[in-house]
């Protein structure tokens, strides 16, 4: 990284991750720091706000929600750049810092509404803390390169189907557990709370909704595979 | 159910990877990402014209909306329950004036249908 304050550093040309190296510098470099966060902002914004964009409306949010989870994603990553290269196994850097920054968005998605602020989470409830799920993937057949567009919407209109029965409520809490699960972490106690105030639900019901949706979601992948 | 096609079918242990690829959950990897990004290449964003605030962000002053706690009424359904209580109560509990209101209502309302 470059320190030295009497020359230029082109911003736009400096690899993401030397930008999040600068960012967190912010103490003692704090102009480098803000001009290399604007600069970050600026590379990754829009790609952000469009998956803040989907992945709140799969939980019922509109657009503004989706603008404000966006922002407090940033906020996090300009206090907490913590983005370790070294860990992320994705080829290109850029898309490894983009699939960081998502578990950062989808906690914040999860937590949204506690306070009136951007959430802060423990690092139990932190999504962006477990980078392992790579190692998961390799236990399966699965192709280096993305299938073709048409087999990928097929697979997103066999889940559709298979949700289509679940309340809001049912969806919420599945989709919840399903991401701490995916990383291989309990869903924190913190969080289960959250959802008991958020939908209006006890403990007992909470689990019942769970359980309830993972097994009509199985279930139904069960029986178009003919294995049930 | 009529025969699903092959590409429609998931197995059960590789469906956190089609909900990560498919928008429901984040992305955890390249490939899950790749199929997210032609997934949603057509999309209508409404949010592409609608820049963030890289300094509001640094200063802490970014606009938040108020926030909505509860996203669900109380237990709606036990309210339900006490309704249909009461009703079932019926005329004990009620005033004359009351009874006689929904009597005149009824009346009104059969005349209305004919």
């Amino acid at each position: 990284m470059n320190t030295n304050t009497n020359q230029d550093i082109d911003f736009e040309k400096l690899p993401s991750v030397d930008l999040l190296d600068y960012i967190s510098f912010k103490d003692e470099f704090p102009k480098e720091a803000e001009a290399a966060f604007v600069q970050f902002c600026y590379r990754f914004e829009k790609d952000l706000k469009r998956k803040s964009e989907i992945y709140c409306n799969k939980y019922g949010y509109n657009e503004v929600v989706a603008l404000e989870i966006t922002h407090c994603t940033f906020a996090r990553v300009w206090k907490y750049p913590t983005f370790d290269k070294d860990k992320s196994k994705a080829k290109d850097f850029d898309k490894g810092i983009l699939i960081w920054m998502y578990r950062i968005l989808y906690t914040q998605i999860i937590k949204y509404g506690e306070k009136n602020t951007c959430a802060e989470p423990t690092e139990e409830e932190d999504l962006s803390l477990v980078t392992n799920s790579d190692e998961l993937l390799s236990k399966f057949d699965v192709p280096d390169d993305a299938e073709a567009k048409r087999v990928v919407v097929a697979k997103l209109k066999t889940i559709e189907r298979a949700l289509t029965q679940l309340s809001e409520k049912h969806r919420i809490i599945y989709f919840t557990y399903r991401a701490y699960q995916k990383e291989g972490k309990k869903v924190p106690r913190t969080i289960t709370k959250l959802l008991r105030e958020k939908l209006s639900l006890t403990q007992k019901s909470v689990n019942t909704y769970y359980g309830d949706a993972h097994r009509h979601v199985t279930n139904y992948l069960d029986i178009m595979n003919g294995q049930a | 159910m009529a025969k699903p096609k092959k590409i429609e079918l998931i197995e059960v242990a590789q469906l956190d990877s089609w909900l990560g690829s498919t928008g429901f959950l984040f992305p955890s990897n390249e490939l899950e990402l790749d199929r997210f990004n032609k997934l949603y290449e057509d999309y209508d964003y409404k949010l592409d014209d609608k820049p963030i605030d890289p300094i509001a962000i640094i200063n802490n002053t970014f606009h938040r909306e108020p926030k909505v706690i509860t996203m669900f009424e109380e237990n709606v359904v036990e309210e339900i329950e006490s309704l249909r209580m009461v009703a079932r109560k019926g005329k004990k509990d009620l005033p004359q004036h009351i009874i006689d209101k929904m009597l005149r209502k009824h009346n009104q309302d059969s005349s209305d249908s004919e």
